[in-house]
């Protein structure tokens, strides 16, 4: 049985947008959330907007915080995307503290404002790349832009899992995050037009070659 | 380091045809909504706003379907507008794929809706629609039910509450220079900038790129135009470059 890309429905944010821009590559990707969805899954998206503390709930109650973490273990393909980014961390300052899948070492903090620059911080732009040889980074040009709307981010503790950088007021944050098999995407590759679809695709290639 | 401004095209939608009028009234059917949308996608717009131009009077969303039909080949963050007045209308517009509603009169008539859709969808999903007359120098009134029923908020108490309430963006447009194509109004741009922490949209009235060029010193974070790509006055690249912070 050919296996499929496992885009994680738990009742947070917009997955059709997602799905329809997998689609595009894959067409064997599949919303789902049971424990035999990630079974036979070869890759893990992990979408999610809103607020840090919600998600986390909303993951727990399926124990699919659990099925993620497995999931990591075997070495599989894992996306998050926005909050689902944010997920990946240690914890989040968002709200007191809240404790996340822990899967990558690091804080979630919020953006510090200034007067172009507001919270939320919606905008399209352009994202430094650390490493030029990056598969998920395929084909992307530094003057690309793509679509941010956040107001918190995600800071690893070690720096060499920063794979990308966003300027925001007269600073940069993490804005791709890679450990081993695990990405982060700050931004929504799915909203960011042409640029944003070539890294889905970079990412369903990853994914292929882990099947 | 300065940011740059997003363009959103704004898709005023009657009986899934695209329509446009001056002040808001006098509709004229201009084309396809999800043609159009493409058209903009491929042209490199930023977003896309789909506004129901007569929910407001029928107390529903018609857009689902134009909504759903775009999401499967636009890539670019989708609002929806016009007759949301529920957290069902709210949850009912994600699920057909906006990534945003824009809520106006509702949010008139019940100040709270903002709140509770920020809490439960997040600020970053909910837009407060804002439409404005003036009433005297530096004074506007807020104006619901499209443009037709003046409210009992000025535009300075409105933007308070607005943001006190959590929503995550605000778009304003002025009834008075809705459609003419004279610009924006300058004072209203300053007077909201100024009152604002969130980002600003700035809607309606845009004839030229002079027009922007006029505002451009002033700090909002995006422009909302219809007619000018609509009847092919300007490019987008065009209005991009002249969107540039100076």
């Amino acid at each position: 049985m050919k296996k499929h890309i496992l885009v994680l429905d738990y009742g947070v944010g917009n997955i059709k947008s997602i799905l329809a821009a997998f689609k595009i590559f894959d067409t064997r990707v599949k919303l789902g959330s049971s424990a035999a969805d990630f079974q036979n899954a070869k890759a893990l998206v992990l979408p999610g907007v809103g607020a840090f503390q919600h998600g986390m709930i909303r993951l727990k109650e399926g124990n699919l915080d659990q099925e993620i973490k497995n999931f990591a273990t075997l070495d599989k393909p894992i996306l998050g995307i926005c909050l689902g980014m944010q997920m990946l961390f240690t914890n989040s300052e968002e709200f007191g503290s809240s404790s996340g899948l822990n899967l990558i070492n690091g804080s979630v903090r919020k953006l510090q404002p200034s007067l172009q620059h507001k919270l939320p911080n919606i905008s399209w732009s352009q994202i430094h790349a650390e490493h030029s040889t990056e598969p998920l980074l395929q084909g992307i040009n530094e003057s690309d832009c793509f679509y941010h709307i956040h107001s918190f981010y995600a800071a690893p503790d070690n720096e060499k899992y920063v794979m990308a950088n966003t300027k925001y007021s007269n600073k940069s944050y993490c804005s791709i995050v890679k450990k081993g098999n695990i990405f982060g995407c700050q931004f929504h590759p799915e909203k960011s037009g042409k640029q944003g679809l070539k890294i889905i695709n970079n990412f369903v290639g990853i994914s292929n070659d882990h099947e | 380091m300065s940011s740059s401004r997003r363009l959103i095209a704004r898709i005023d939608v009657k009986n899934n045809h695209v329509i446009k009028g001056i002040h808001l009234e006098g509709l004229r059917k201009v084309g396809n909504p999800n043609e159009m949308a493409k058209k903009y996608y491929s042209n490199g717009i930023d977003e896309i706003v789909f506004m129901d131009a007569v929910a407001a009077y029928y107390d529903r969303n018609s857009l689902s379907e134009i909504i759903a039909a775009a999401t499967d080949d636009i890539f670019i963050p989708i609002m929806v507008g016009g007759g949301i007045r529920s957290i069902e209308n709210i949850t009912s517009a994600l699920k057909s794929g906006a990534d945003k509603v824009a809520i106006n009169s509702a949010a008139i008539k019940k100040p709270g809706l903002l709140k509770e859709g920020a809490e439960i969808f997040g600020s970053q999903c909910i837009v407060s629609s804002i439409d404005v007359k003036r009433e005297n120098v530096n004074s506007w009134r807020v104006y619901f039910d499209n443009g037709r029923e003046p409210s009992l908020y000025m535009l300075d108490e409105w933007l308070d509450i607005v943001q006190e309430m959590g929503s995550g963006e605000i778009v304003l447009t002025s009834i008075d220079q809705e459609g003419t194509k004279k610009g924006f109004d300058k004072n209203l741009a300053d007077f909201s900038a100024s009152r604002s922490s969130i980002p600003l949209i700035l809607c309606g009235g845009i004839g030229g790129t002079e027009d922007i060029d006029e505002i451009n010193d002033i700090n909002f974070d995006a422009l909302a135009v219809a007619s000018v790509l609509h009847y092919d006055i300007l490019k987008i690249s065009d209005i991009k470059d002249h969107l540039e912070r100076k």
